[in-house]
């Protein structure tokens, strides 16, 4: 599989009593990518079901229109004061849920996506605010530069310009192995868009230490060690990649994961350069032991001439 | 039969890249001529019987290390002694992507010296990796397939971290071309090559939508326009 699922099929599986109605005794808790928490849970009854999440992002996220979102697409459910050390909470009643079957899996598989459509909010104000810039009746915007602190010591900074979005994410690399594997990889990400077929694609720029000209005033970068392995991959994303509809849905899903699929594929391919080290290794063994005589089979014989059976 | 003999080398040195060969059979004879090893005790200490390359209890019995180099890169160091020899190798690594696959692939094996009877745990400064043969290994096995054994590894080491680095740049290359083409926005046609330009009987889709790529074969309609991208 090389590419990655955009929903949490844990949490879709957890969820499963919503979609079949059936009571059950739920307390899990589940993890997503990016430090995310869902907690399900059913609490006072077997019947009324409560998710839970929580992220570091959180409130960065309530700035740029999360709020609006929950309320649209999950508003009925969501209920005022959130549990203990989490961000927000859910309630589904199960006597009081839509009635049709599929209306349930729809209200799962979104339930699934809650993650993206949290993410999904700076996304979508940062393309609103470059509709303005195309705009002529309205006057250009101030546009803002949002910083989402997704994860400890990694972000992603979208900044709308009068004719593209920006997105840029500060990626960092624990090993030094994991550096130069994924400078391999962000380098042929950069070379990708050569190929005829997909120069299509959003324009990728990759830089190592050095954040790019629209965040370098920010004070976190001030004090950047030169030892920390810090990288900046930036996106660059036209109109076209974020057309009204599906076109946009899919683009942004996609930015989303784009750090977990390049360090999803970093771990795959150390985990298969050591499969393939174990198997040399193997090999190489093989050829020393050619080295050792085989032992001699003498057969031994009683004084009488029979053969000696070890019993 | 010595004239056979020469024609097999010919034949072999033609294969191997020109300056391969004489290294590796200048290392091999001369590691056939520094492992005559014989169980020799220490003279300091009564009743010891150390490998007297590491131990340096005494000079005497410590001979002359030889460098045997291909380049600057690629070379091996012999420290022979009366009862064992110290091998150490220095592996080519051209770019950052083979330093790392070569430390990964050569501490994977120190880390199983155990079951590499002669491989020594850590290499000598300097070098990549150190096998350390004495006396009694040499008695326990054959001498000269001992040294198959280290040419063999010395050409196939090579040739395992330049895969792994192929590897590592297809997959990296997939990766990317994956994800990014997910992201291109329109479908886009390559032209069967049969009589391009004159008339176009079939095209082959590359459907590329946000939910991954998929492929069709179309059969345009007669007398219908067809654009195509450029560089095709």
């Amino acid at each position: 599989m090389i590419l990655l699922e955009y929903h949490n099929a844990v949490v879709e599986k957890t969820l499963a009593p919503i979609v079949s109605l059936k009571e059950t005794v739920l307390d899990s808790t589940v993890v997503d990518f990016d430090g995310v928490v869902y907690h399900i849970s059913t609490r006072t009854s077997k019947d009324v079901i409560w998710f839970s999440l929580s992220w570091s992002c959180y409130n960065e996220l309530t700035k740029w229109g999360a709020t609006d979102m929950l309320r649209k697409e999950y508003g009925q459910y969501l209920i005022s004061s959130p549990e203990q050390g989490y961000n927000l909470t859910l309630e589904f009643d199960l006597k009081n849920l839509p009635s049709t079957e599929e209306e349930r899996e729809a209200l799962v598989k979104k339930m699934a996506l809650i993650k993206r459509n949290l993410l999904a909010q700076p996304f979508e104000h940062a393309f609103d605010q470059q509709a303005q810039f195309e705009d002529n009746d309205q006057p250009n915007p101030q546009p803002d530069l949002m910083q989402i602190h997704y994860r400890d010591q990694e972000a992603i900074y979208i900044q709308a310009q009068h004719d593209r979005v920006t997105v840029i994410f500060s990626t960092l690399f624990k090993e030094e192995t994991d550096r130069i594997v994924g400078k391999v990889f962000l380098q042929e990400f950069v070379d990708a868009r050569r190929l005829p077929n997909i120069q299509n694609a959003p324009q990728v720029l990759y830089s190592h230490k050095e954040p790019p000209l629209e965040i370098r005033h920010l004070p976190e970068f001030r004090h950047l060690k030169e030892s920390e392995n810090v990288g900046f991959v930036t996106f660059v994303l036209f109109p076209r990649h974020f057309v009204r509809g599906d076109v946009r849905d899919a683009t942004i899903s996609q930015i989303q994961l784009f750090r977990d699929y390049l360090h999803y594929h970093i771990k795959c391919s150390k985990a298969y350069m050591h499969s393939r080290m174990r198997a040399r290794v193997q090999a190489f063994l093989k050829v020393l032991n050619r080295a050792k005589p085989d032992p001699v089979v003498v057969e031994k014989k009683t004084i009488s001439g029979r053969n000696v059976i070890k019993s | 039969m010595r004239a056979l003999r020469n024609i097999v080398d010919i034949f072999a040195a033609k294969r191997k890249s020109n300056t391969l060969h004489p290294y590796l059979a200048a290392v091999r004879s001369t590691l056939t001529a520094a492992l005559c090893l014989t169980n020799f005790a220490s003279q300091v200490v009564e009743r010891h019987n150390k490998p007297e390359i590491e131990a340096r209890s005494s000079a005497e019995v410590i001979l002359n290390p030889l460098v045997i180099s291909r380049n600057e890169n690629e070379k091996v160091l012999i420290e022979p002694s009366v009862n064992s020899i110290r091998f150490s190798i220095k592996i080519k690594q051209a770019d950052e992507i083979e330093r790392i696959l070569c430390h990964k692939f050569t501490r994977f094996m120190m880390l199983r010296a155990e079951h590499f009877i002669i491989l020594r745990r850590k290499p000598i400064p300097g070098y990549d990796i150190s096998f350390l043969i004495t006396n009694f290994h040499t008695e326990q096995m054959h001498k000269h397939k001992l040294v198959d054994f280290i040419i063999q590894f010395m050409e196939e080491v090579d040739k395992e971290i330049s895969e792994m680095k192929l590897s590592l740049k297809w997959r990296a290359r997939s990766v990317a071309h994956f994800y990014l083409l997910q992201s291109a926005d329109e479908d886009y046609a390559v032209a069967l090559p049969s009589e391009a330009g004159v008339s176009i009987k079939s095209f082959l889709i590359l459907k590329s939508g946000p939910y991954g790529s998929s492929r069709r074969i179309v059969y345009p309609l007669a007398g219908s326009q067809v654009c195509l991208p450029e560089g095709l």
